[in-house]
């Protein structure tokens, strides 16, 4: 099934600050979308109003005729999102966890032990299934809320800077799940701040500062519209954050003194 | 003290007080607009620093109101009558309870870990100062007033300074007295001893916990109880026992040289041996901890090891009740309701003739439990989600949902109180069995319809936007005080309505306990059927 998840002069405010401008932005289905974006950007607050945790200030944001804002319910319902830091309920095992968010989400018991065991087997997980949440790693948190978001097979995938503390091999793992999604007609949209992990992953990629998005489209459209060939250095210009030899020599010099 | 010391321990104890309002959106939104939020965050601390020492003074002027009434003679019966060591008894409690929680703050917050990379050497005192900062010092005003009016009665100054001095040794004891358990449960590096270490944790806490309530439930309604346990002491030796003795040091109304020399040489063993006492935890807690930090781990057998679905409103009842049986903090904090009201229900009971007791003074009775569980097991449920509210709004979970689960839950653990009451009741023959059962009816159904109100406004303080929750999320104290008056509204409304009835019909409630108790269950269902059936459609 094709669909479309458009963001139509979206804008948030959180008291007098406002962490999103006015975006309009458009992501198909099949596609792995990156938002890149320096700290403070509003990243987070854009992939929360997609997965309906949070309600913007004005404008929508639609997953087909579906309103972010007002059909939240629906929504969480065909979205998986994955926070960037994982406040699981420390006190559960993951696989009280699991067992958990299965049942909130009603998905039938076969294919929930089916999907577990996978993904737990992939992961790495097994030996810590019955441990408290509480007691394990940032990265074995990190894992145990990416396997939550992805139990229910959703249409949209919103993950935000989740490759964060995972191992090179569970984050390879995760990388190639992601491409697998998309190319079944699912729609990964994520967040990151590894550019070789956006380079190599993202069919489009947005860069949002300072709550607005300055540049979109294809790794090959950001190149033909900059001077620069690497996405680091066309992220840093876009951003306005090019001056890192000049920051650095400053530094030295601080040094030194 | 080193000047670099003493920051450091005020930079701790701000820490620790910052850990409970970091999640509070007013306060994070006050943080920010304000021009220096360093500043603000101090300031706030201090002002809550002011509201704890106030709770306290008036703690202890409420358990010393009952015998200034009657002046100096009442005074002298409230000394004698050992109030004086109860004071003081609560004081030591308080002070090792609150180190206690204050120590495992410190430790799961982990706000001990940026010192240890610090190139400073750091003072053996730092936490003990730090906690003396704030919870130390604030447990001072539990003594104060009963020392204060003893001299306005008596002018024996001596109690003031007898007082002050026994205050310390049993302050400064309390948390010397937490430290050596905490490094004691925290110290073996085995993980075969773990669980029995957490268990035994647990089991302190949940002591200390009930320790301090059975103290205030005590003194406030049975003080001629202390009085009781607490016998007359003779000779010499009297002013060496603690505690016991404090009657005879601090509240002597006739001095004389002996006495007075006899209190100083007992005050002065005291003092010493509490002051080696404090330097010898201190020292051990400060190295634990620089040593070994985040040194406890919760650790719990989860029964069933298979994936297995449940329906949602199940699934969001097992968690609540796995939140709340595997956290201690949680767990205790169900027993407040229970503590708070229990005196008041047996009072009831206990100063009536059995004669003129039936089921409708025993389901008035009840109320005040239904009252303070519906209204704090709501606020405490919703609380104890924590961080964890993230998930819940990631989740297709609506706010009713929430309700439902959080009702559930706390039906569930006031039905387990509940119910052993009036079992007991029924026991001593206060109550007809069939009637036993139709107050445990009438109990629950104005629990779920209380519970449900509270449970609405609570869900509409938390912010759209917050993924937190906790105790300022509804406008902290003066929150807390108008969701007690609205349950307090909703439990009564309907037998309030009842007894007007009667009264009108110029007829008894106690004449037919069974047609009062019928009139407010149909009241309460009537009411639950339109309340519930907005949400539900």
């Amino acid at each position: 099934m094709s669909f479309s998840i458009k963001a139509n002069n979206l804008t948030k405010e959180f008291g007098n600050s406002t962490a999103l401008d006015n975006i309009n932005l458009q992501i198909n289905s099949g596609q792995v979308f990156g938002i890149l974006g320096p700290n403070g950007s509003g990243k987070t607050t854009f992939l929360k109003i997609i997965a309906g945790v949070l309600e913007s200030t004005s404008g929508n944001v639609f997953i087909n005729e579906l309103n972010t804002n007002k059909d939240r319910d629906i929504v969480k319902k065909i979205v998986g999102y994955v926070p960037e830091t994982p406040t699981l309920y420390e006190s559960l095992t993951p696989r009280e966890f699991l067992n958990f968010v299965a049942s909130v989400r009603g998905i039938n018991e076969n294919k929930f032990k089916e999907r577990a065991e996978n993904f737990c087997n992939a992961f790495g997980l097994k030996d810590n299934l019955d441990e408290p949440i509480g007691s394990l790693s940032f990265g074995t948190k990190q894992k145990v809320a990416v396997i939550g978001a992805m139990l229910h097979d959703p249409e949209v995938l919103v993950l935000d800077e989740a490759m964060n503390g995972l191992d090179p091999k569970s984050s390879k793992i995760l990388k190639t799940l992601l491409k697998d999604f998309a190319s079944r007609g699912r729609c990964v949209i994520f967040s990151t701040h590894i550019m070789e992990v956006a380079e190599d992953l993202c069919d489009r990629l947005a860069i949002l500062y300072k709550g607005k998005i300055i540049t979109e489209g294809t790794l090959e459209d950001l190149k033909s519209g900059s001077k620069e060939q690497n996405l680091e250095d066309i992220f840093l210009g876009v951003t306005g954050q090019n001056q890192i030899s000049e920051i650095v020599e400053n530094l030295k010099e601080a040094m030194k003194s | 003290m080193k000047k670099l010391d003493f920051f450091l321990s005020k930079r701790l104890m701000i820490e620790q007080r910052y850990q409970a309002l970091k999640s509070n959106q007013t306060f994070l939104r006050n943080v920010q607009k304000s021009k220096n939020p360093g500043e603000y965050v101090e300031k706030f601390v201090l002002r809550s620093y002011y509201g704890i020492c106030f709770f306290f003074t008036l703690f202890s002027l409420l358990i010393s109101a009952e015998y200034l009434i009657d002046g100096a003679t009442g005074f002298k019966s409230f000394t004698e009558g050992q109030i004086g060591f109860v004071i003081f008894l609560y004081a030591l409690v308080v002070s090792a309870s609150s180190s206690f929680f204050f120590l495992s703050s410190l430790n799961s917050e982990r706000l001990i870990e940026p010192l240890t990379i610090m190139p400073v050497e750091i003072s053996p005192f730092m936490i003990s100062i730090s906690w003396f900062m704030f919870t130390g010092s604030a447990t001072f005003f539990i003594i104060f007033p009963p020392l204060i009016i003893s001299v306005f009665f008596f002018h024996n100054f001596l109690s003031i300074l007898f007082g002050f001095l026994w205050g310390g040794i049993l302050i400064f004891t309390g948390f010397s007295i937490s430290s050596l358990i905490y490094v004691f449960l925290n110290s073996r590096k085995s993980t075969s001893g773990r669980k029995v270490r957490s268990g035994l944790t647990n089991a302190l806490k949940l002591l200390a916990f009930i320790a301090v309530f059975s103290i205030f439930d005590l003194s406030l309604y049975f003080p001629q109880f202390v009085t009781y346990i607490s016998p007359n002491l003779y000779g010499t030796v009297k002013y060496f026992i603690p505690l016991l003795g404090l009657r005879y040091i601090v509240f002597n109304t006739n001095p004389t040289f002996q006495t007075i020399l006899y209190s100083s040489i007992s005050t002065g063993i005291y003092v010493l041996l509490a002051f080696f006492l404090f330097v010898y935890s201190s020292s051990s807690i400060t190295k634990l901890m620089m040593e070994k930090v985040n040194v406890t781990k919760s650790t719990f057998e989860s029964a069933k090891k298979t994936f297995k679905t449940k329906s949602k409103r199940t699934a969001l009842v097992e968690k609540d009740i796995k939140i709340v049986t595997r956290k201690m903090q949680n767990l205790t904090l169900m027993l407040l309701p229970l503590f708070f009201t229990l005196p008041t229900v047996f009072s009831i009971y206990a100063t009536g003739s059995i004669g003129t007791l039936n089921a409708s003074s025993a389901y008035l009775g009840l109320l005040s439990l239904l009252i303070i569980s519906a209204s704090f097991y709501s606020m405490q449920l919703i609380i104890s989600e924590g961080d964890g509210l993230e998930n819940l709004r990631i989740l297709p979970v609506t706010n009713w949902d929430i309700i439902k689960s959080k009702l559930t839950t706390g039906l569930i653990i006031f039905s387990l109180f509940s119910i052993p009451i009036i079992f007991i009741l029924v026991g001593i023959g206060i109550l007809r069995i069939t009637l036993d059962i139709l107050i445990e009816i009438d109990l629950a159904v104005g629990y779920i319809f209380a519970s449900i109100i509270s449970l609405r406004w609570l869900m509409k303080k938390i912010p759209k936007d917050a993924m937190t929750v906790n105790f300022y999320s509804f406008n902290g104290s003066l929150g807390i005080i108008f969701l007690f008056a609205v349950t307090a509204i909703s439990a009564g409304i309907f037998p309030i309505m009842v007894i007007l009835i009667y009264t009108f019909l110029a007829s008894s409630i106690f004449a037919n306990s069974f047609e009062f108790l019928m009139l407010i269950f149909i009241f309460n269902i009537i009411a639950l059927y339109l309340l519930t059936s907005r949400y539900e459609r």
